[in-house]
């Protein structure tokens, strides 16, 4: 288990460096002047100059790299070009925002999409038929234009949730949970109808298995059955599939926080990537993938101890 | 078996049911209160804006929806009325010399910062000339600027370059905003405001780049102004879907809407209140001497363009018709436009071709336009363009701005602001203007623009720019197609009043 572990990390290191060298490169020499588009259209090229040379954009690339690398590695990521701000800080601000929709998503997808899948696979028939029908609408809906339907239905004619924006749960805990019910509908609705059916597919898979004949034949109660020892073994997919669906919730926030107005890391990468913030685009990108590195090491970790088998490779 | 203990649990989904609708009819039973209600008891204001939240530095800021929470927490050197006028707000009055080149302003002697600095003369010098050096958006406001003197505690000299028919207007905007002597040039502006003005920020209820809480001061020091809020929140909201539904479920009072979200916006309930976008949408002609595309220098091609564009087409065609078809850069509130000019250049492609064909390109031409992503017009244009046998190459941009004025495109499909009619001037006219790329020059407009800037009074400022703009108009120096309409909406009792420029003041937002 711990050599499993080791080489995980050591893969995850690897990454994060990958993609925060790749973000540095492309994002440096995309060919626009980064400081004429922070200082405007009215900036003389003095002031451009002298701008550039306190921020060091005078300095070669790769010492520029290697001095933001140093300093990401000790947890300083820099401040940002547009307004001073420390991007530590405005991560450490903003990242609870994002995770909240992302880890929600994740639970709710989760939970209704075992509950579906296994109700589906087990009895057959019409609620299969249905299942899988929603699955495929659910499937080909955009999230934006759910989000903009679940609005206009629930928080304009209704008025029973915001329709925008964001309490933070140390505020008050029941505004939070309001305020995300909208954007976590929105966002799960496509990962829980791909999530069902890989359940729903692995659980028939499962469910064929000569071992499920056994414990029938021994007078095993079906719920015991299905409850335990086919959800383990099709838990293993289904994780897998799960963790593959964290990153595309992560992703998804980028149209839901704007959609909704919530100040999370997915807007603001996006506003400050238009506005040329390399700092801050880099900083979000990097804490986004070591996210998304813990959250696949958890998943290992999860799947190893579903499934022996895993550990030994 | 797997589904027979399901039946029990039904009276405690029923429960919860229950219970949940009753809390959730209790909360929106409350904000329907709100909403509706009486608004007398409302105290705060929420307001969203489309542009990032970008620190309230004036040495930073230039004009647009940052003004709002500027207004909020500075005071300006003047003030501007709705219809144009200036009044005293920092300054009590103001004079200039026969030569208009010295502006000497009298200050409020009772005015403090937060921490007891007095906004005094040398208050003003440091900040006039910090934000006039910046690099910021209001920087070029000040640029005609030479020297700033604190003659006593309560009176600065402005000695200035060259007249400026605009200075005055411009100390009513940001760049006549005094931050704290002691901030100016620092970070601290870019977190924080340090101004005298009615409002100061609620640091901790504020959200870095999404949302500023402004609370009002209880000792402000100007009680002539009417400010009805004691809390202002101003949102960042990028989204324009994400602005309608925060209005109309009453979270956002008053924002800018988009003119596609008008209509459902008045059907739905709110207030829509109209104004005319400052800046003309059209075909800017920037290549007047024929540098990067030849056929340009002549004015008879300049014409032919103008005479090939439907702009009412264009207008119903892919702006749905919220706007006023221009031919003329000038708004029509301004003295110095003139309603006729815009029968100059009737929708006439064979006028347009025998026009080219006098200039020699009777078989047309081909030029290259940057492509404007932003613009729908594009593609209506260059048919209409070849239908009268000029041929639209297309050149993919991503920077469309720092592309046109760097020179390297003879004409663009924009729209550019102007906020009065010397800035169109300093804009767009003079040889050294950031929208003159190509530094296009001609005797008679800089004859008539020395004209305006030396006149004596109002009125002969306003005849010498009327006669530049007909001037233009006949030269074609542009092919304005119209002036879009801006839609400002508001609820909960709160009423805006049509903004001037596109932009409404902190203080023209009232209840009632």
């Amino acid at each position: 288990m711990f050599v499993f572990l080791a080489r995980r990390l050591m893969s995850g290191f690897v990454l994060v460096a990958v993609v925060g060298s790749l973000t540095f490169v492309t994002m440096s020499l995309s060919g626009t002047d980064p400081v004429r588009n922070l200082l405007g259209e009215n900036a003389t090229q003095e002031q451009v100059d002298a701008r550039a040379a306190q921020l060091g954009l005078d300095r070669p690339l790769p010492e520029r790299y290697l001095d933001w690398a140093v300093s990401a590695v000790q947890g300083d990521l820099g401040t940002s070009w547009v307004n001073n701000a420390s991007v530590s800080q405005v991560i450490g601000q903003r990242l609870p925002v994002s995770l909240s929709l992302v880890i929600a998503s994740t639970l709710v997808t989760a939970l209704v999409s075992v509950a579906l899948g296994i109700a589906a696979a087990v009895r057959k028939g019409f609620l299969d038929r249905l299942v899988q029908v929603l699955a495929v609408a659910g499937y080909a809906l955009p999230n934006f234009w759910v989000a903009l339907v679940l609005v206009s239905f629930f928080a304009i004619s209704l008025r029973l949730l915001p329709a925008t924006g964001y309490t933070p749960l140390t505020t008050d805990p029941g505004k939070w949970a309001l305020g995300l019910v909208l954007p976590v509908a929105a966002l799960a609705i496509g990962t829980i109808a791909s999530t069902t059916q890989q359940v729903r597919a692995a659980t028939v898979d499962v469910l064929e298995h000569d071992f499920v004949r056994t414990l029938r034949s021994r007078g095993l109660p079906s719920r015991s059955i299905v409850g335990v020892h086919v959800l383990r073994n099709a838990a293993g997919p289904a994780l897998t599939v799960l963790s593959l669906q964290f990153v595309a919730l992560l992703a998804g926030t980028v149209v839901i926080e704007r959609v909704f107005a919530l100040p999370g890391v997915g807007s603001m990468v996006v506003s400050s990537a238009t506005a040329g913030d390399l700092p801050m685009v880099l900083g979000i990108v990097t804490v986004m993938v070591v996210v998304v590195v813990v959250v696949n090491l958890l998943v290992d970790v999860a799947t190893g101890w579903l499934n022996p088998k895993v550990r030994a490779r | 078996m797997f589904h027979r203990p399901g039946r029990p649990r039904r009276p405690l989904l029923i429960t919860v049911l229950a219970v949940s609708a009753l809390a959730l009819s209790a909360c929106s039973g409350s904000s329907g209160g709100s909403g509706s209600g009486g608004t007398s008891d409302k105290t705060d204001l929420n307001l969203a804006v489309g542009v990032p939240l970008s620190g309230f530095s004036p040495q930073v800021i230039g004009d647009g929806y940052a003004l709002q929470w500027m207004q909020a927490a500075y005071d300006t050197l003047t003030f501007a009325e709705a219809d144009g006028t200036y009044s005293p707000m920092l300054a009590t009055q103001w004079e200039y010399d026969d030569s208009q080149t010295k502006l000497t302003l009298d200050l409020r002697a009772d005015v403090k910062f937060s921490d007891g600095t007095a906004l005094d003369a040398e208050a003003v010098k440091k900040s006039l000339e910090a934000t006039r050096d910046s690099a910021g958006g209001s920087a070029s406001a000040l640029a005609a600027i030479d020297e700033v003197t604190a003659l006593d505690a309560d009176t600065v000299e402005l000695e200035l370059k060259a007249p400026d028919p605009s200075l005055i207007r411009s100390l009513s905007q940001v760049a006549g905003m005094i931050a704290n002597p002691k901030s100016v040039g620092t970070d601290a502006l870019d977190a924080a405001p340090d101004g005298s003005g009615p409002y100061t920020l609620d640091a901790d209820a504020s959200v870095a780049g999404t949302s500023y809480v402004l609370q009002k001061k209880d000792d402000y020091w100007n009680t002539d102004l009417s400010l009805p809020f004691q809390k202002i929140t101003i949102q960042s909201m990028p989204d324009q879907s994400a602005v309608l539904n925060a209005l109309l479920s009453g979270q956002v009072d008053s924002s800018f809407i988009v003119s596609s979200n008008a209509e459902q916006a008045t059907a739905q309930g709110l207030t829509v209140t109209q104004y005319s976008a400052p800046g003309a949408v059209g075909l800017y002609l920037w290549d007047r001497d024929g540098k990067i595309v030849p056929e340009l220098k002549d004015v008879r091609v300049r014409q032919a363009i103008n005479h090939a564009i439907d702009r009412e087409a264009l207008l119903t065609g892919v702006r749905a018709g919220h706007g006023t078809v221009t031919e003329q850069l000038f708004r029509p509130d301004w003295d110095s436009s003139d309603e006729a000019l815009n029968a100059s250049y009737s929708f006439d492609p064979a006028k347009a071709k025998a026009l080219l064909k006098e200039a020699g390109y009777e078989d047309g031409f081909t030029v290259e336009i940057l492509q404007n992503a932003a613009m729908p017009e594009n593609d209506l244009v260059a048919q209409m363009l070849a239908d009268v046998g000029i041929t639209v190459k297309w050149k993919p941009t991503t920077n469309i701005v720092p592309d046109i004025q760097s020179g390297d495109t003879g004409l663009s499909i924009f729209q550019l602001a102007s906020q009065a009619e010397w800035q169109l001037v300093t804009a767009f006219l003079l040889p050294n203007s950031p929208w003159n790329p190509l530094k296009s020059t001609d005797p008679q407009v800089e004859q008539l623009i020395e004209q305006a800037q030396q006149a004596g009074d109002d009125a002969a400022r306003s005849a010498a720019l009327k006669e530049l703009n007909t001037y233009l108009v006949e030269q074609a120096w542009f092919a304005p197609f119209y002036f879009l309409t801006g839609n400002y909406a508001s609820t909960n009792g709160v009423t805006v009043q049509a903004p001037y420029i596109n932009v409404p003041a902190i203080y023209d937002f009232q209840l009632g």
